[in-house]
């Protein structure tokens, strides 16, 4: 499949659009539709028609790359100089950061178009977009239902046709879950292939930025244009290599592993789907086996003491002295500070602070924390253990489809629960990529997920793309050019 | 067993408020996280001390100083902050 993005460009090129035009043609549709889904919580369309313009120019000298003139989506917790960037939370309101995110700079350098700010759940915490403080993101493919979280306002404008691409956050599955849900692909690179410079942080040993794309060669251009080392980022590595240029859809003897303890006690129609590929991959070559991994079931837990901790320690800097709200009533500083943060944070914000205050308190901190290390540690390694004996593990992202709006709020630990997919792949720090595998019987779109090794974006996007055609994402919603 | 007391002690440190009906709140849904968060302690797993996020390359870099904010734009986003500070009042009813 090409993919918006080199169909765009191919276009840019042959001047049949310009970028004013196509991203026009994106304006307006958010404008049109933009109201059904709360997809972007803010749109600068003088900024992104400065940026076409520029882009243009660059096209008519023959110059510009891959993004050059695409108009695409930000996540609302990746800073951009001088815009709002508010992580959805109202403890942030009126934010704008003095510098641009790493990946901003390279977007930006490359000319691509900026729309605006897309939906998030607050501070990247949730599981369905709900969380948001500028109210919920809604699925495209049915509005009974969410578009996943936390990047789900990224997912739901990518399948709405209201951006080309969208730049989202995994700290736990909040890119590949609301791909999944939605019926888009998104990709989690490994851990420091991309800087987390300028994305402000919820768990930082986990967080990492990537792209939410119709297609998966768009994904594989837009990790290209992001990724690689960059010095003001400690957890950066130079080790990332380039995708785009594998894709060849050939998957002959590529060693693929389904993961056991994966497809017990999930949908079975999301069972019955994501198995369905098996016979795909094996039809063209690839060689499956089920493999196993016991130590899952202790990496959820693990995962939320880790990240809760990370966030207490990262959110301890709202405190509304510098940016954002701040309290008026109050009889003394500390007073200030703590209504401020009582009042600017949400209910789920405030779940994870205590809990990660919890873990990382005296008498608790051995049993809980450093056992939550010691455990990811060996998840960790187990994993990559794996990754000895084969190539690329298959797996659901997501134990059901989407979940119905209102669902997460009433049911806390199911809805932790059922982020066991996607967990283990920010424990271990290895890529995964989501992609659409088919639908249920609702008409709800399942996901599935190849993970990789370290640092083997090119070959878990390599068979990506031989699946895609199977079932491509849907492009007939928001602007179809 | 988690109580209210805990409770309010940890919202103490993480300068939090709660008022009586959110304290309940928070103590039952406490009870239920840490229940889960809990099930770490019984892990099978977990017996090499963790080695950190990054293994493959080098961390470290020279100590090279660079750019960094100016304090117009660290103070731009209080509307320009007070002779270089972030002016705060101390009491509600402060004039400034």
């Amino acid at each position: 499949m090409p993919g918006k993005i080199k169909k765009y460009s191919e276009m840019l090129r042959s001047k049949s659009i310009s970028s004013v035009e196509l991203t026009t043609a994106y304006l307006d549709e958010i404008e049109r539709s933009n109201g059904k889904y709360n997809a972007f919580v803010s749109v600068d369309g003088d900024r992104a028609l400065e940026y076409a313009k520029k882009a243009d120019e660059l096209i008519a000298r023959g110059e510009g790359g891959a993004l050059t003139g695409i108009p695409y989506g930000v996540k609302a917790n990746i800073c951009e100089k001088g815009v709002v960037t508010d992580c959805c939370s109202k403890i942030l309101t009126g934010y704008r950061p003095t510098y641009d995110a790493a990946v901003i700079e390279k977007l930006n350098a490359a000319l691509a178009v900026p729309l605006g700010k897309n939906n998030m759940d607050e501070f990247a915490m949730g599981s369905s977009t709900e969380t948001s403080a500028h109210g919920a993101a809604l699925n495209p493919v049915n509005t009974a239902y969410v578009p996943g979280g936390s990047s789900g306002g990224g997912a739901a404008a990518v399948r709405a046709g209201l951006a080309t691409f969208a730049l989202g956050s995994d700290t736990g599955g909040s890119i590949r879950q609301p791909a999944a849900f939605t019926g888009t692909v998104g990709l989690k690179p490994t851990y420091g292939a991309v800087s987390r410079y300028g994305l402000i942080a919820y768990g930082s040993s986990l967080d990492q930025i990537g792209p939410i794309a119709a297609s998966v060669s768009d994904a594989a251009a837009v990790y290209d244009a992001i990724s690689g080392w960059d010095k003001r980022d400690m957890t950066s590595s130079p080790l990332s290599r380039s995708a785009s240029d594998k894709l060849t859809g050939n998957v002959k003897n590529l060693r693929i592993g389904y993961l056991k303890e994966y497809f017990e006690g999930i949908d079975p129609e999301v069972k019955q789907t994501v198995e369905s590929a098996f016979g795909f991959y094996e039809k063209e070559g690839a060689v499956l086996k089920e493999v196993s991994l016991p130590a899952l079931k202790e990496a959820l837990p693990a995962y939320y003491i880790i990240a809760c901790a990370e966030a207490s320690s990262n959110l301890g800097r709202y405190d509304g002295i510098r940016y954002g709200y701040r309290a008026t009533d109050y009889d003394s500083i500390d007073e200030m500070i703590k209504k401020t943060r009582s009042l600017g944070f949400g209910k789920e914000v405030k779940r994870r602070i205590m809990l990660g205050t919890y873990v990382l308190s005296a008498g608790y901190f051995d049993a809980y924390y450093k056992k939550a290390l010691r455990v990811r540690e060996s998840v960790a390694a187990a994993m990559n253990e794996l990754f000895g004996a084969v190539d690329v593990l298959i797996a659901p992202v997501s134990p059901t489809t989407a979940f119905p709006l209102n669902y997460t709020s009433a049911n806390i630990i199911e809805t932790y629960m059922a982020d066991f997919c996607t967990v283990p792949v920010n424990i271990a720090g290895v890529p995964a990529v989501s992609i659409p595998a088919g639908e249920s019987s609702a008409g709800l779109p399942v996901g599935m997920q190849l993970i990789g090794a370290k640092f083997t974006e090119d070959v878990i996007l390599n068979a990506a793309y031989a699946f895609e055609n199977s079932f491509p994402v849907k492009t007939d919603m928001g602007v179809t050019i | 067993m988690i109580e209210k007391k805990e409770v309010l002690w940890l919202a103490n440190l993480a300068k939090l408020e709660l008022s009586d009906s959110e304290l309940d709140e928070m103590t039952r849904e406490m009870e239920e996280i840490v229940g889960f968060a809990g099930q770490v302690a019984t892990a099978a797993a977990g017996t090499e001390e963790y080695r950190g996020v990054i293994t493959e390359a080098e961390a470290l870099r020279g100590d090279d100083i660079g750019a960094s904010s100016t304090q117009e734009a660290v103070l731009s986003n209080v509307g320009g902050g007070e002779n270089g500070y972030f002016p705060v009042k101390r009491r509600r009813h402060d004039a400034r």
